[in-house]
């Protein structure tokens, strides 16, 4: 059956000069994970917190309270939230961990992200990156870019990939949308780069 | 992934369920949904979309508002009045017969850039209208392992004093000053709806790891 979105991952492994090493096959994500839909629930319902509070455990598991309506000029002009993480921050947008475990629909953390840095089991996070949306007759598609660097001076292996978003009204949170374990792990050697491309899809 | 379903039901007081179609899978997210989705994850990013009346919309709000709002009253009252910071209401009059659920008869197939029924069905009780209920999410998000799901719901009333065809459905999302279709879907076999009827139209959203 062909799905109504699709969301697809990419990771293509690069040297420190650039060159590509590998370029990994396009796999289907298998796995939005329970708060995208409630996020999206809150979206189609127009929710106030303050007629009906609706919750979504963020990646603390913590259950937040979350609303769409309201308060929304102070914020328009912001340019972060959403997926678009800025340099170093493994709160939110695209993040890489090092935990195989199983995936469920009720996941809202990958099991071991790794964090930002050059210290050993660390990666370095660049700014998410977008590209507009394109269409053709077939569909619909954007994508989501992050780049994480190998400055540990040691191997980092992969083993899950993520999606976080950061919402920003009533309060800041960050809720797991997306989550999958690799099929084959991806190990970084000191100096490597891998890019993980996301593509979010629906086709006619 | 994420997957649509609808499914149309008849039914009026006397008789009860007059015919419960099956559940089909929707085929057809438009470019409009990818591209508010897109505002809605790219935050502060300006991005024109065209809505249901042709009119290209520059956008740049997404990550604040409410991007897919379809909880449209009964079809001929203003709604999407709402509080600003400054606890002001903020007066857009949208009727709830613009958006929400929607039904038409048009039989064109679907295309990316669908930015509308192609005839849409208008809300009223003269030949060949359907009053417009109100479009509704009746319950939370359901989880049964390995599904997350919620569905949203809109009556019709036939009124008009003879039959009513259906062939085509959608979504239109409200969006700030603007409304723009995220769903069209063919219906087939089309339904048609007698006089005193109810039409109900159910889609169900789903994401499955």
């Amino acid at each position: 059956m062909r799905d109504s979105l699709t969301l697809y991952y990419q990771l293509i492994k690069k040297d420190s000069k650039g060159n590509i090493i590998k370029k990994y096959k396009k796999y289907k994500a298998r796995s939005f994970v329970r708060q995208f839909i409630e996020f999206y629930l809150v979206q189609y319902g127009f929710i106030d917190a303050t007629q009906m509070p609706y919750t979504i455990r963020d990646t603390s598991n913590t259950t937040q309270t979350i609303s769409m309506a309201g308060n929304f000029w102070n914020f328009w002009t912001s340019n972060t939230g959403g997926l678009s993480a800025p340099v170093s921050n493994t709160n939110y947008g695209s993040v890489v961990g090092s935990a195989d475990t199983a995936v469920t629909i009720n996941d809202y953390a990958l099991a071991t992200k790794i964090a930002h840095g050059t210290s050993a089991g660390q990666l370095q996070y660049s700014v998410e990156t977008f590209g507009a949306p394109t269409t053709d007759a077939a569909g619909s598609s954007w994508i989501a870019v992050r780049v994480f660097t190998n400055g540990s001076g040691n191997d980092v292996t992969i083993k899950e990939i993520g999606l976080i978003l950061y919402n920003q009204y009533p309060a800041t949170y960050y809720f797991l949308f997306a989550r999958d374990v690799l099929a084959s792990p991806v190990t970084l050697a000191n100096g490597e780069t891998v890019t993980l491309n996301y593509t979010f899809l629906t086709a006619i | 992934m994420i997957n649509a379903y609808y499914q149309l039901s008849r039914f009026n007081f006397d008789k009860g369920i007059i015919s419960k179609g099956r559940k089909r899978t929707s085929r057809s997210f438009v470019k409009a949904f990818i591209d508010l989705l897109y505002l809605k994850m790219y935050s502060g990013m300006f991005m024109s979309v065209t809505d249901t009346a042709g009119a290209v919309i520059a956008n740049n709000y997404g990550f604040y508002l409410p991007l897919f709002h379809c909880n449209a009253s009964f079809g001929g009252q203003y709604n999407m009045n709402y509080l600003n910071s400054y606890g002001n209401y903020y007066t857009q009059k949208t009727l709830g017969s613009d958006y929400g659920i929607m039904v038409g008869t048009g039989t064109a197939a679907v295309i990316t850039t669908d930015d509308n029924l192609q005839t849409l069905i208008q809300h009223g009780t003269s030949s060949g209208k359907l009053q417009y209920l109100g479009c509704m999410i009746p319950g939370d998000v359901t989880i049964s392992a390995p599904n997350a799901s919620f569905n949203i719901e809109r009556l019709f009333l036939n009124s008009s004093g003879g039959d009513v065809t259906i062939n085509e459905i959608g979504i239109y999302a409200a969006y700030f000053t603007s409304i723009y279709c995220i769903i069209r879907d063919l219906v087939s076999p089309a339904v048609t709806v007698a006089n005193n009827e109810y039409l109900k139209v159910t889609y169900t959203i789903q994401v499955s790891v």
